[in-house]
């Protein structure tokens, strides 16, 4: 009797959630007062950013080597870091790499670090396309799609987070989620790709960063035009499942560009000093 | 010859039936809070569920956590008195308490989330019971002028669950997740209990016949010692879920059991006399060729005790990001000590001052178990004593970690029987935690 009654309770119980499972909260209710007050980076965040990218850099490194080109390496830094001084992350120093593979591709790591395979730039035609694919994943980093991902934040000094951690045994809980958080964006980034969500915000960042830098803005688009018809052919890499369908990126790309009014915008695609650099 | 030879067989009794009467607190489900947050609420925390201590209370909540990885620790200090009120009664008709005290200093929490695969994986153990019993207690004049009766008692009682957990959410507003622990109970107990009776003058022949023959004059005496080693393991599922009907208000439900896998009593029990008992069974000093009575038996036997299965359901309204409030009730089915369900209720408030300080109270209450006591000659009750609590904490955050101090105090009455069958005795509890917690984000 007893038992049944008590069966009875858990079954209403369940009966009565079942019908609200329909109904859509987003939780934000949740959010705490002391949560609401984390606004800006510290410098911990950003060491911690640092830290991080350099890991999954290495990991990157350790696939593809850096193609063996100290002029066209020095070419692609210049145009780059041209990129980052328009960008608002002057907390932390970008470095750009040509990796020796032949399939198109380019990566981005927290702290600053972009890759370019020597397969993506032979598919270029001028300067403001290699502009355009570094200024892609420039608006990675400067977005923090990564950081804001995986949660990396930096050690705190003050009192409270230090005795907090002595309570907590932290320390070696730290060390081991930091391991796995890089084995996870490693993932993420060669294999399973960025959220479609977070590449088409850096498309939006880009072409306003080409803008600002005075590179044509429509190379982006002229470059994503070309590779779509070169890799049709070719089978479909792991990481697109997840990436927006090209033709969306274009779309999207004609939107922001007529909003943002950069349709007329005749700048330059510096197309002779890109051949002089880039042997093909 | 001693004037009363009853006096020796009640006192026997005494002895007995007093060593089984008081222990572990089984007969209360509530008697630890755990978490950090969960604590200042009074253990109100099924429907929030949002931290590391989630994973004890209502596994499903650890996906609405705020930080992706998550660690969690509490210690606790504990201290408890209950005062057995006139539980034995002097030659003069005096009254006195039988008062046992206990404290602990327990680290009683430790848990660990992080993101796995569509869900939130974690880990924690806690210990949801533990007790550190003492007692040590002489009374003079009880049941005869110039007796003397001391006890000692010690007796450590720790109950831990350690146990993996997984999350997930389906769709915005609902979530379910499933805690498997490890159960495991340790107990010992030690109770040494000794009579002593006014000098009569008798003299005891030690090494009669021998070169070291000595005559020594020894009072009457009782000396009773009893030892209890008890394991037991299992596993104890807790699954919970938890939904949101509408914005501000979350409901979560819990339910769980111990299945026990094996459970071990060692059992010593001792005792010495120099009474003895004749023939006719009657008690009466030794003569002095009689060597003193020894009584020794070691045992070992399993038992079978039923947990209850228990429902664990409550509500959180998020009034805005500084207020909230939480009530909860726990239901546990009848097992054995009892023959209707039982259910403990909770309440509790989270007010934050700033952004970075915030305080928490509640108020939870922890019954008995057990049947309400009525006088019976042929059995002995357990006791009944109803136990309410209050609690108080102040967190400090900072960004990614949160210190919280706090305190439970509490208070219960209710009815024994330490002595025996006929006779029951008012029952006071009071009791108090500090606790101390911290939770680091990563």
């Amino acid at each position: 009797m007893i038992k049944t009654t008590f069966k009875r309770i858990f079954l209403i119980a369940l009966c009565v959630m079942l019908p609200f499972i329909a109904y859509s909260e987003d939780g934000s209710f949740r959010m705490r007062a002391h949560q609401l007050d984390i606004t800006s980076d510290t410098e911990e965040d950003v060491d911690a950013e640092i830290r991080f990218g350099k890991t999954i850099s290495a990991r990157i490194l350790g696939q593809f080597p850096v193609f063996e080109d100290e002029k066209l390496n020095h070419y692609v830094n210049l145009v780059g870091k041209s990129l980052a001084l328009n960008s608002n992350r002057d907390d932390i120093e970008f470095r750009f790499s040509v990796l020796d593979a032949q399939f198109i591709n380019a990566y981005s790591a927290p702290g600053g670090y972009i890759f370019i395979t020597k397969g993506a730039i032979d598919a270029m035609q001028d300067e403001s396309e290699l502009a355009a694919v570094l200024a892609h994943e420039v608006a990675h980093i400067t977005e923090k799609h990564i950081v804001k991902e995986f949660k990396i934040k930096g050690t705190e000094k003050s009192a409270t987070a230090g005795v907090s951690r002595l309570l907590g045994s932290s320390k070696s809980s730290a060390q081991a989620l930091f391991s796995q958080a890089v084995d996870n964006a490693v993932n993420k980034l060669l294999d399973k790709g960025f959220k479609q969500k977070d590449e088409l915000d850096s498309d939006r960042v880009a072409l306003l960063l080409l803008a600002n830098t005075g590179y044509d803005p429509s190379a982006l688009s002229r470059y994503l035009k070309r590779i779509k018809k070169s890799t049709k052919k070719e089978k479909k890499p792991k990481h697109k499942a997840t990436h927006p369908p090209t033709t969306k990126r274009i779309d999207t790309l004609k939107q922001i560009s007529k909003l943002e009014n950069l349709d007329n915008l005749k700048f330059p695609k510096a197309k002779s000093r890109f051949e002089q650099h880039v042997k093909k | 010859m001693l004037k009363n030879k009853n006096l020796i067989t009640i006192f026997f009794l005494l002895l007995t039936i007093s060593s089984h009467s008081i222990f572990a607190d089984q007969y209360h489900y509530n008697n630890i809070l755990i978490g950090n947050r969960a604590a200042g609420l009074a253990g109100s925390y099924v429907a929030i569920s949002d931290d590391p201590s989630g994973l004890y209370y209502n596994p499903s909540g650890i996906v609405y956590a705020a930080s992706s990885n998550i660690t969690a620790n509490m210690n606790a200090y504990n201290i408890g008195r209950t005062k057995y009120v006139a539980a034995l009664k002097t030659s003069t008709g005096k009254n006195v308490d039988w008062i046992r005290t206990s404290s602990a200093l327990v680290p009683n929490f430790f848990g660990i989330t992080q993101p796995l695969g569509p869900g939130t994986i974690g880990f924690s153990y806690a210990i949801t019971d533990s007790l550190l019993e003492e007692q040590s207690q002489s009374f003079n004049n009880i049941l005869q002028n110039g007796t003397k009766y001391t006890i000692n008692f010690n007796n450590q009682d720790v109950t831990n669950n350690v146990g993996p957990s997984y999350a997930v959410s389906i769709g915005d507003n609902f979530s379910i997740g499933l805690t498997l622990y490890a159960y495991f109970r340790t107990q010992e107990r030690i109770f040494n209990q000794i009579y002593q009776l006014p000098n009569d003058g008798k003299e005891f022949i030690y090494n009669a016949g021998e070169t070291n023959e000595t005559s020594i004059e020894q009072a009457p005496f009782f000396i009773a010692n009893q030892y209890l080693s008890r394991s037991e393991y299992g596993v104890k599922p807790i699954f919970g879920m938890s939904y949101t009907p509408f914005s501000k208000l979350s409901l979560g439900l819990s339910v769980s059991q111990v299945f026990l896998l094996s459970s071990t009593i060692k059992q010593q029990d001792s005792s010495a006399s120099n009474i003895c008992v004749d023939d006719a069974g009657v008690r009466a000093r030794c003569e002095e060729t009689q060597p003193a009575e020894f009584f020794l038996l070691n045992q070992t036997f399993t038992t079978e005790p039923s947990f209850p299965w228990q429902i664990n359901v409550g509500g959180a309204y998020f009034y805005s990001n500084r207020l909230m409030l939480t009530a909860n009730a726990w239901i546990y089915e009848a097992v054995n000590l009892s023959d209707r369900p039982l259910v403990n209720v909770a309440g509790g408030l989270e007010f934050y001052i700033t952004g970075k300080f915030a305080i928490r109270m509640g108020a939870y209450t922890n019954l008995a178990n057990t049947p309400k006591l009525v006088p019976n000659a042929d059995n002995i009750h357990n006791e009944h004593l109803d136990i309410i609590g209050s609690t108080l904490s102040f967190t400090h955050f900072t960004r990614s970690s949160a210190i919280s101090i706090g305190a439970a105090g509490t208070y219960g009455r209710g009815k024994a029987q330490v002595t025996d069958s006929t006779n029951i005795q008012d029952v006071e509890y009071m009791g108090m935690s500090v606790f101390l917690s911290a939770s680091n984000s990563f």
